[in-house]
């Protein structure tokens, strides 16, 4: 059992209770992989806080629910991925981001181009290819987590992993055709 | 030019970095907003109680309400004959995220388990009671859709055994698929998993579909 998992262990209990502190502290380390999950869902800094925060007062409110014996981590991610998804089937949510073109805001070079061209192929994965490969390649979650988070078994999370990098390989090489 | 996965994953990583700035302040604004939340009983945000999303969004809805304002002036004020248009109906009706759910017209293939299509009883938009609202099961035809475009794949069912099918769900060449039994009672579909997995040349998708749902929708 990880540090974390026996810290959550005291903890859970507590803030089911209504400790906020406790939940404070359960939460607190899982915020930066949740902002990088949902900006890496949606390429968008400011929607990716939006869904954090709006993911951590869910999170709050269902907190009954987490099962004894779940780890908070992949409850709280699977919120987090539901929350991206739900964002991104919004229509205003897409006007939005039509009027919020790709902005660069670091290196400018030839990488540029290239990372550009690789954002619009992610972009172009159905939801769940690409929150496979933003789990297990972004976050660096092992497969068992992953398999968690998105509700399937390892071996299918395995196996739809290869088909998204298959897919991303195509979509890059249509981009540069 | 063909690259390692390994250098597909750091340009992966790379790539979103490069959107993604840290931000180390959101801990605690999110600390604060669960606090209030807490406390008040609803939402609480930074910045006056909007999101950054939220204050876009009024931004924009402001400017759309003077330009129509505007418009309706200008136009009142040009054409004294015609009737003023009225002033209930909204121009910018908001999003409505409403699903719609169209089974493909998928054609059995020879190599699915045995089965046919989905009965009446199945058919249509199921609710789960125990899931978010959004992952909706939808069944027609040969088709089924989970959580809204989230799982799509096929389906036959023979008796009162479903399969779920993918071609996600096995690193084959072939399908993969979820056993699972139904009833249907009264609006009420009950889902359970056959215990046993799928083996051989069949891949095993592993989801979790099994529970309980009442009726959305019908075809």
């Amino acid at each position: 059992m990880s540090a974390l998992a026996v810290g959550e262990s005291e903890l859970v209990p507590r803030a089911k209770a209504g400790d906020k502190e406790a939940f404070s502290a359960l939460l607190s380390p899982l915020i930066g992989s949740a902002y990088r999950l949902a900006g890496a869902m949606l390429h968008d800094r400011h929607a990716a806080e939006d869904i954090v925060q709006d993911s951590s007062i869910k999170a709050w409110r269902k907190l009954q629910q987490l099962k004894a014996g779940t780890e908070m981590r992949p409850w709280f991610l699977g919120i987090v991925a539901n929350e991206c998804r739900s964002a991104r089937r919004t229509r205003w949510w897409s006007v939005l981001k039509l009027a919020d073109p790709e902005r660069p805001e670091a290196p400018v070079g030839d990488s540029l181009a290239a990372f550009a061209d690789l954002r619009r192929a992610i972009r172009r994965l159905r939801h769940r290819r690409r929150l496979l490969l933003v789990l297990h390649w972004y976050l660096d979650l092992p497969l068992a987590e992953v398999a968690t988070i998105t509700g399937s078994s390892e071996d299918a999370v395995k196996s739809e992993l290869a088909r998204a990098v298959r897919q991303l390989r195509d979509l890059l090489l249509v981009g540069e055709e | 030019m063909m690259t390692s996965d390994s250098e597909l994953r750091r340009r992966f990583v790379m790539a979103i970095d490069e959107v993604l700035p840290p931000a180390p302040w959101l801990g605690g604004q999110v600390g604060d907003a669960v606090q209030r939340e807490r406390h008040g009983g609803r939402r609480a945000l930074e910045g006056g109680g909007l999101s950054p999303r939220l204050r876009l969004a009024a931004g924009a809805a402001a400017v759309l309400i003077t330009v129509i304002a505007v418009t309706t002036l200008l136009f009142s004020a040009g054409l004294h004959n015609r009737t003023v248009p009225n002033p209930s109906r909204n121009p910018t009706p908001l999003p409505s995220p409403t699903y719609t759910f169209t089974p493909s017209p998928a054609v059995r293939s020879a190599s699915w388990p045995p089965g046919g299509t989905v009965p009446a009883e199945l058919a249509g938009c199921w609710q789960p009671k125990l899931l978010m609202p959004t992952d909706t099961l939808c069944l027609g035809g040969y088709t089924f859709d989970f959580g809204q475009d989230f799982i799509v794949g096929n389906v036959v069912v023979n008796g009162s055994e479903i399969d779920f099918i993918s071609d996600t769900c096995t690193a084959q060449a072939t399908y993969g698929y979820d056993r699972y039994h139904y009833t249907v009672t009264g609006g009420a579909l009950v889902l359970t998993k056959f215990p046993t997995s799928n083996t051989g040349a069949w891949g095993n998708c592993g989801w979790r579909l099994q529970g309980s749902y009442t009726k959305l929708s019908s075809p």
